[in-house]
Formats: C-alpha cells, structure tokens, sequence
C-alpha cells in the first residue's frame, strides 16, 4: 500500500494525525452498536449518470445494512471541488469521512469500495484509512467487483444477461478503463472467463491498459463480424465512455470502427445501473462482516 | 586646445546618450522594453542583448513554442516543456520537464543559448529556474500583455532567433482588420455569454484577451463586470443566479475548455439539467470552446473565426462547378456543416498510437495552410480517410473525390448502408458519376439537410 512512499503517507495524515493528537482523540471506539457503512465510489461529475449508477448503488448497499448509518465518500478530489464549486453541494474524500464516523464514536466502520478492480483507486483507499485501523473496535473493508474467481462469473453473467439480442453477425465489445497498476490483469482474465463462459463473441479492451483497442480489432477481423456493440465497463458512464467510446471525433472506438466498415452501435449506461452488480457489491460487504476476525 | 576638451567630451556624452534612445517600433508604447534591434527587457526587467548569430532556445511555453514556429524560427528550437504539443513537428523535438530535476540537469548539460519562459512560471518554478541562472543559463521571461502588445512580443522573439517578424505580424494585422470590418456589419448582433469555469460560473471580464477576442468576432458579451474585485481582473464570477437573469438576453452559449479553462463540457452540460434553464443551450446554440484559440498566439484569428461562424453561420463562398477534389471537399464540408475545428489539448495524445489519422501529421497539409482546421476537422471526424505509406499520412488535396469517398462519409455522417446510398444517387441524379462537381456535393448536403434540391 505504501510501496516506498512513506514520506508522502506521513504528509498526508500529518492532519489526521495532529486532529487525533490534539482533540485528545486517541482511543478506542468500543461501541460495536454504533455502526456506519462508508460507501466509497471515484465519483462524477456527470449529475444524471451519477443519480443512476452512484447514489443508487449507495441506497441498494445501506438499505442492505438497514443497522448501520450511512457515510459516503469520493476519491477523486477534483469531483469533490466540482461539486463544491459548481453546485455548492459538499462531498467528503474517504479521510475525511473517516475522521467523522471516529468522531462520531461509531465502533464499527464497514468500508464498501465500489471499484471494478484492487487498482490505485482500492490502494489509496486503504491507505486513507490506515491511521485509524485501530480506532475501532471493528474496521472492516469490502471488495471490489473483480476480486475472487467467482466474481468474473457472476460479472460477466450479470452483463450478458443485460444485453439485448444478438445475431452472429454481432460482436460485443467492452470498453475498460485500464490502468499501469498490475490489478489491470482483470480484464484480460475478464476476457479469458467469458470467453470460456461460451460468449465468444464478446470482447474486452481498455482505454489505458491491456487488451488495448488495437487487440480487440485483432481479434474482431479474425471473424466476419459486420455489426459492433460498444459498452463501457465501468461502474459509471462518464467522460470515458462519452469521448473515448462513444464520441464523433476520429479517436473515438466509435469512429475508429466505422471506418473499418462497422456497423456501430452503443449504450451509455454504466455497470452501476444494474441490479445484479449493486447486489454484488452487498455479497462482497456481508461477506466481509461475516468474515472479519 | 584645453577648451575643445570639454566640448569633446560633451560632445561623446551626448553621442552615448542618444544612442540608448528607444527604438520606436510601434505597438503600446513600451517600445521602450527595445532598445535596439539587438536587446531588449523582459517581463522580469532583465536586459537581454542577443548574441550575434544562431542561437539555440529551448522553449517552456507551448504558447511561444507555437509562435516560434509561426515566425519560421523552429530551427532554433533544440528543446521544448511537455505542453508543447502544435504544430505536429514539435513532436519531434527532445521534451523537457523543469518539475524533474533530471531534465533539468540535462538542459544545464546541453546549455543553450537561452530558456524561455513566461511569467505564469516564476512562482512555480522558481527553484529549477534559479538552478538554471545560477548555471549561467540566460532564462528570458516574455509574454504579451494584451491584443496590442502581442506584435511587440513576437518582435522579440524575432530579434532572439534573428527572424524577420514583419510579414507575420503584417498578415495578422491585415487578417484582424478585415475580420473586424467584415463582423462590423452585423446589423443584429447577438449576445453571448462566456462560461471560463463551471465551479461558480466564472467569465470573461472586460480586461480579458478573451473579451477582446469576442468583441472581434461581432458579439456583444453579457457579463456582470460589476462584480469585479480587481480592477485588472480577467475574468469575474457570474454566478448561475446571473445567467438565469440574464437568460432571454443571451443567443448564444460558450464554455471554453483545455488548459486554464474549467468551462463546462458539452457532455457535463448535456447531465446538468440545471442548463435546460437556459434557452440559448436547450436550443442547440451552445459551443464548446478550444482554449487553444485563446493565447497570444496567430491562432487568434481561427478563435474570432470560429466564434464568428457559430454566432452566425458560415460565410464561405462554395466554389459552384469546380472538380470536387478532397480539399474542396474538405472546405465545402466544413463550411456546410458548420463543424466544431478539431483541436488537440492533451498533452499526451501524441504518446499513444492512433489508429485512422494522427492530427497534424499529413505531410501535404501544413499548419499554415489558409485550409490546415477544414481538412483536420474533416478527417478527425472520419469522413475522409488519410492515405497511408507506413508511419507517413498524406491527404491529396488534389485528388477528386470517389464514390468510395462519398459512401465513407455518408456512413459517418448519417449511418446510411449502401443501398441507401445508392437511393440518394438515384434520387438526386448522380447515379453511375464517379466524377463529382462541388455543386453536386451541395445538392446532396441540401438534400440531407431537408432543404430543397
């Protein structure tokens, strides 16, 4: 978590540190009745995809955990300042949630990441909320949708499932997001599991990782595909998904492909749109409680 | 003989003291910053004399990188900062980072004459900079300070690189001044309002380049210059309360976004139902702006353009019977159109391979074509395909226009197959040409547009 830059750690919790110090706040929440459920997503700026994909997912999970109270929280810090700015709305980053729910005197914190991969996002997670892994008497923290072997099955049912009717002629691509981080081997393992799943027709790719668009034409030319269904991968249809698959301009996979010949055609919708997946991200947060030691 | 000394000597004093005189050059005034066409005072109040002969730069501004260029001085250019990016043939130039304090250390290594920058840097940088002077390194500080001051700026960059500015600086003028005349006509002049950030709705104040550059293209702007807390102030909050005020005045809608400019996307608006509040946007008269448009740079005309063509749609004359080759196509499609100019703002779009076309990169289209936005902006949005020879792109200006061609933008422009195609040709009585005039391509643009033949 860490990963050499303990310098860069101590600086960023020098505040957390210092309130914990000063406040006289350093000991233990015991209270295990007290609970709170911190639902961590990137975020977005895109105010329709948000109430569809984020501020659903966060009711589907807390409605799940009728018991504990609800915090939500942001990681990208620029969508929190946009929110701040634009609309005078207030977000937390997940310190500074953290620090509340100690504050609170809530003992037990059940952190539920609704990331699609343990990328940089799930790191920077954890390391927000080290410093106050032992002020509660219970920490507890979830996992993102791709973790566990089964969750590629059940991901990639849960999208196949959602998909409209398609011909032989027709070839599903999903637009990842990628990323240097070695936790980007989940969508080629996605790609390896559904293709095992007998979908071989449905392809994955990435805007900055690996398999990479010009894998997917690869593998798309080897088949007489004459129609292409653009998806995004991604909990939220953002800028990602709007540009990068979906926009007018020569970059777009959109673009690209039709000028292949392609027939294209796209949904903007995000994966946090679906029930199976918010449901997959309660699995992973009861599984969590239920195997906290 | 003993009184002839004194006068000698006054007679040198007075020969030195003109000598330092300024050298009016026109501009604001501070010609005065020229004192010959050898040295000059930057923005950081350093007297720069320039060395005779070649001298090698690397520049730190992609705003002067760009202007280099455009005064043909790239061959000075041995380095520039990641931002520089346009022209294409940057690209090519070894980059540099002053955040890294390698690259910093390698630029002390290959010593260049001089290291450009400008005064946005200073509080920044100010430690790798400092590094550099004290490596013996001339760090010259220049920006232009307003409309006016913009060819007093690039005269000095012309007197570091020994080129001759005057014919770039007189086609600017010259192109500013019919733009001004032409917009002047504009019996109805629309009001615009100008979103620089959607954290608050900041705009343009009346001090801004962008205001001058608004004005120019026949607009008026709505803005709330009262709010303005400093007299010298670029831009100024408006605040949606304002906007919403104001929304039966405003024709039309920008934001500009890129580097320095938090406007809103197009994508952000099309999620914010907040802006179906305001009618200029809920009816189509809304545009994103490049802020590349926005610089001191010769590219302020395609800004004045741009704005011009969107407020009030194209005044290109369409070229009637001529053959239609790709670059007639190109203008026709543009124009007809009314296309957003495709223009690139990511520093690193040139670190990753592009499949169709790689902006700028067509070895017959140079950056200073009269045509250079048309035909990029054509191809980015695919409906004219590059012609390839391994890594090198080429357009063909003067190749006519195939039936392949017209079937490759019809696809992309409205999805048609083949057998709709052929309908339109049919429909339209093109069917069996594989030779097009520029008329036939209005009548099927007409056509498409619903108007009459």
């Amino acid at each position: 978590m860490y990963k050499g830059r303990p310098f860069k750690f101590l600086l960023k919790n020098l505040l957390i540190f210092a309130v914990l110090i000063l406040s006289g706040c350093s000991g233990v929440n015991t209270n295990i009745s007290k609970k709170a459920v911190l639902i961590v997503s990137f975020g977005t700026s895109f105010v329709e995809t948000r109430k569809l994909n984020i501020d659903e997912t966060e009711r589907v999970i807390s409605e799940a955990f009728p018991e504990y109270d609800k915090f939500i929280a942001f990681t990208s810090q620029i969508i929190i300042n946009i929110y701040k700015d634009r609309d005078n709305i207030e977000y937390m980053n997940v310190s500074q949630a953290i620090e509340e729910i100690y504050r609170k005197k809530y003992g037990e914190v059940l952190i539920v990441p609704t990331l699609v991969i343990n990328g940089d996002e799930y790191d920077e997670i954890i390391e927000s909320i080290e410093p106050f892994k032992d002020k509660f008497s219970r920490m507890i923290v979830s996992k993102p949708l791709l973790s566990s072997m089964s969750d590629y099955t059940e991901v990639a049912e849960a999208l196949v499932k959602d998909l409209p009717e398609i011909d032989s002629e027709t070839a599903v691509v999903y637009m990842g997001h990628g990323t240097p981080h070695h936790a980007n081997s989940a969508y080629p393992a996605f790609d390896f599991v559904i293709k095992h799943l007998g979908y071989s027709n449905i392809y994955m790719g990435t805007v900055e990782g690996f398999p990479t668009f010009d894998n997917v034409v690869e593998d798309l030319k080897k088949k007489n595909y004459k129609k292409i269904l653009l998806i995004p991968f991604m909990i939220v249809a953002g800028d990602h998904a709007f540009n990068d698959m979906a926009g007018d301009e020569a970059d777009s996979w959109k673009i690209m492909l039709k000028s292949m010949g392609y027939k294209v055609d796209y949904q903007l919708k995000g994966m946090g749109e679906q029930p199976e997946i918010r449901e997959l991200f309660v699995k992973h947060a009861k599984e969590a409680v239920r195997d906290f030691k | 003989m003993l009184k002839k000394i004194p006068l000698g000597i006054l007679f040198i004093f007075l020969i030195l003291l003109l000598s330092m005189v300024p050298v009016k050059v026109g501009g604001t005034g501070k010609s005065g910053d020229i004192l010959s066409g050898k040295s000059f005072v930057d923005r950081s109040g350093n007297l720069i004399a320039v060395n005779p002969g070649f001298n090698s730069i690397i520049s730190l501004s992609a705003v002067h990188t760009e202007n280099l260029y455009f005064i043909g001085a790239s061959k000075n250019i041995t380095g520039v900062d990641r931002g520089s990016i346009f022209p294409f043939e940057v690209n090519k130039k070894q980059k540099y980072d002053i955040s890294k304090p390698y690259d910093v250390e390698e630029i002390i290594r290959i010593n260049p004459d001089y290291v450009l920058i400008e005064p946005s840097m200073i509080p920044r940088f100010n430690k790798p900079l400092s590094r550099l002077e004290t490596a013996g390194i001339s760090v010259v500080n220049l920006m232009s300070e307003s409309l006016e001051d913009f060819d007093y700026y690039i005269r000095k960059l012309g007197i570091l690189t020994s080129c001759n500015t005057e014919s770039s600086l007189s086609q600017f003028k010259r192109d500013i001044g019919l733009l001004e005349e032409n917009f002047r006509k504009h019996s109805d002049r629309k009001s615009v309002f100008v979103e620089t950030s959607e954290r608050g709705y900041y705009t343009l104040s009346n001090n801004s380049l962008l205001y001058r550059i608004f004005t120019l293209s026949g607009v008026e702007i709505i803005n709330p210059q009262k709010n303005l807390l400093q007299k010298d102030q670029e831009y100024v909050k408006a605040g949606f309360n304002f906007i919403k005020d104001n929304n039966r005045n405003i024709d039309y809608y920008f934001t500009v976004t890129g580097p320095g400019f938090l406007g809103a996307s197009r994508n952000s608006v099309s999620q914010n139902s907040r802006y179906n509040s305001i009618d200029a946007v809920k009816n189509g008269n809304f545009m994103e702006l490049s802020s590349v448009f926005f610089n001191y740079t010769f590219r302020i005309i395609d800004g004045v353009k741009e704005i011009n063509r969107a407020v009030y749609g194209s005044e290109y004359s369409y070229e009637g019977d001529k053959k239609l080759t790709r670059e007639l196509f190109a203008r026709t499609v543009y124009n007809y159109l009314n296309l957003e100019t495709f223009t690139v703002t990511d520093t690193g779009y040139y670190d990753f391979k592009k499949y169709n076309h790689l902006y700028g990169s067509f070895q017959d289209v140079y950056y200073l074509d009269k045509d250079f936005n048309d035909i990029e902006t054509v191809v980015m949005h695919g409906f004219l395909k590059p012609f390839k020879e391994g890594e090198t792109e080429f357009f063909n200006r003067k190749s006519s226009i195939t039936v392949p061609d017209l079937e490759q933008f019809f696809y992309l422009y409205k999805d048609f197959n083949s057998d709709e195609i052929l309908n339109l040709f049919k429909q339209l009585n093109l069917e069996g040409q594989d030779v097009f005039s520029v008329s036939d391509l209005l009548k099927i643009l007409n056509f498409l547009q619903g108007e009459s033949v």
